[in-house]
């Protein structure tokens, strides 16, 4: 069982209801296929107004072959909210507080990807309902670290079973307008062995100047450790301007100029506190890209996804750990 | 309800009165950008004549227009699905030839920035986004998985054509050649 955490659509007396943003979001770690998933359904804009968008979007990275897949965009006629559930003609996304489980169902078969995951929680949810302010809004999020996954994963003509899957799942909401000063880092890492799993969030303005404090959630078989923002250090380096793959396809031919995103290719997390400390370095393997259209306002945010392998040692509980696996480290702009 | 697939000349009008009725400030400035002039645009074997005379869009048929166009963009429906659905990017496109534009640089660019203003209005206006979904309805099913290839993944030929040495030297010196230059694939 993981906590109730139902959609937060706004009412109809919300005057920012305008700049609404809702999603419901899952990463995937296959570690015995090396394939990395993203499987996102957003709503913009105020689901009461035609203007709103849905955008289902899957991206799949597998090691040597760098990321596939794609967005659809639909109306608010063709998207359905539930308590805790979005569906779109192409898939639906849903969370089953009760069971602890998560489903999501994408079959995006033009754009050569489909996915079809259960997941079933491992430890107890996180909330984070107190808004973190990002550009002139606010954003909150419910996280569920680690789950295990069931499933396949299909690419064009091939069919992945998961194999030693997990996943990650996060639930966001708030107000702000794509291409206001809104961008942030976050990260997710999922050891293959030892269930140890790490989440780093932290929001800034897009030319990263002023940088938010730092959350950092490490899980373990022990239990969860959270560091304090003043002992999180944070490094990126090896930047690369890198060809990325972007979707959805008609807002990458407007936005050319964003094609070759200068990204780091490296990734440095270190935190010591009370006897606990963990050390983590994450290599990139390549960039996705997905452009959101602001819906009301003529805007625009690059959310970035970068796949790869990290190893991260450390001690919890006075217990020393090192381990390897897959990650993924999104940076906004 | 009419079954037809749209044609060419069918899509054009609807775009822009779908524009004007969805983002007229932007309808209107894509009045601006392309006043007085008349281009070509070609879409695999369908080809029209648009110009705009006194705000008021003309779409003609290409086969039998004997006006002067200030510009010519042709391309094929594979394309325009491959770059809708993100196989490929624009750059790559005009580098290995799925996309040729020509006209004088200050048409072409204007071309293009005709292009920039109806994909950024797509977003906002939604009859728009039914118009281009619309679209990839009808053509997708025509092709063939060979022609949806794409070619994001796999890098492109650039110079796309052979080029003299007085071309190559001024792409060189502009910084447009890749590393090597000589035609071969770039990533």
């Amino acid at each position: 069982m993981i906590a109730y955490d139902p959609l937060r659509p706004p009412s109809v007396f919300d005057p920012s209801a305008a700049a609404y943003k809702e999603w419901l979001h899952l990463n995937l770690f296959d570690h015995g296929n090396a394939v990395v998933g993203v499987v996102n359904v957003s709503l913009h804009g105020d689901p009461r107004s035609p203007q709103a968008l849905s955008v289902l979007a899957v991206l799949i990275h597998r090691t040597g072959h760098g990321w596939v897949g794609g967005a659809e965009v639909h109306g608010p006629d063709e998207t359905r909210m539930g308590t805790s559930m979005i569906t779109v003609p192409d898939g639906a996304f849903a969370v089953d507080h009760a069971a602890g489980a998560v489903f999501a169902d994408a079959r995006l078969t033009d754009l050569g990807v489909s996915v079809r995951l259960e997941a079933r929680a491992v430890g107890p949810s996180r909330a984070i309902e107190r808004p973190v302010p990002i550009g002139g809004g606010w954003l909150s999020w419910y996280v569920v670290p680690r789950l295990t996954v069931t499933g396949h994963v299909q690419v064009g003509d091939e069919r992945h079973a998961l194999a030693n899957a997990t996943a990650y799942h996060d639930h966001n909401w708030g107000r702000w307008h794509w291409g206001d000063d809104v961008a942030w880092d976050w990260a997710t890492f999922h050891a293959t062995q030892d269930d140890l799993t790490v989440v780093f969030a932290r929001s800034c303005d897009r030319a990263r100047t002023r940088l938010g404090r730092a959350w950092l959630l490490v899980r373990s078989p022990e239990g969860e450790r959270r560091f304090p923002a003043s002992s999180v250090e944070v490094e990126s380096d090896a930047w690369v301007a890198g060809r990325a793959h972007r979707i959805p396809g008609a807002m990458a031919a407007l936005h050319q100029d964003r094609s070759r995103p200068l990204m780091p290719t490296r990734f440095r997390l270190a935190a010591r506190h009370a006897g606990d400390r963990v050390e983590l370095e994450f290599a990139a393997e390549s960039v996705g890209q997905i452009i959101n259209a602001d819906p009301v306002k003529r805007g625009y945010g690059f959310i970035h996804e970068l796949a790869g392998r990290f190893t991260a040692r450390g001690v919890l509980s006075d217990r020393a750990f090192e381990v390897d696996g897959l990650g993924i480290v999104e940076r906004v702009d | 309800m009419s079954t037809e697939p749209r044609t060419l000349a069918g899509y054009v009008v609807e775009l822009v009165d779908r524009l004007d009725a969805g983002d007229p400030a932007a309808g209107r400035r894509l009045r601006r950008v392309v006043a007085g002039r008349r281009a070509r645009i070609q879409v695999g074997d369908e080809a029209v004549v648009v110009d705009f005379s006194d705000g008021q869009l003309r779409v003609m048929d290409a086969g039998t227009c004997r006006e002067r166009v200030d510009g010519d963009g042709v391309t094929d429906r594979a394309t325009v699905i491959d770059l809708l659905d993100a196989r490929t990017d624009v750059t790559a496109c005009i580098l290995n030839g799925r996309i040729q534009v020509r006209g004088a640089w200050h048409d072409v660019a204007d071309m293009f920035l005709a292009i920039e203003i109806v994909l950024d209005a797509t977003p906002r206006v939604p009859a728009l986004r039914r118009l281009a979904r619309e679209y990839r309805d009808q053509v997708r099913p025509l092709l063939t998985a060979e022609r949806l290839r794409g070619t994001a993944a796999g890098g492109y030929r650039w110079p796309p054509h052979a080029v003299d040495d007085t071309e190559r030297a001024l792409l060189s010196s502009l910084g447009l050649l890749p590393p090597g230059g000589d035609g071969g694939t770039s990533p």
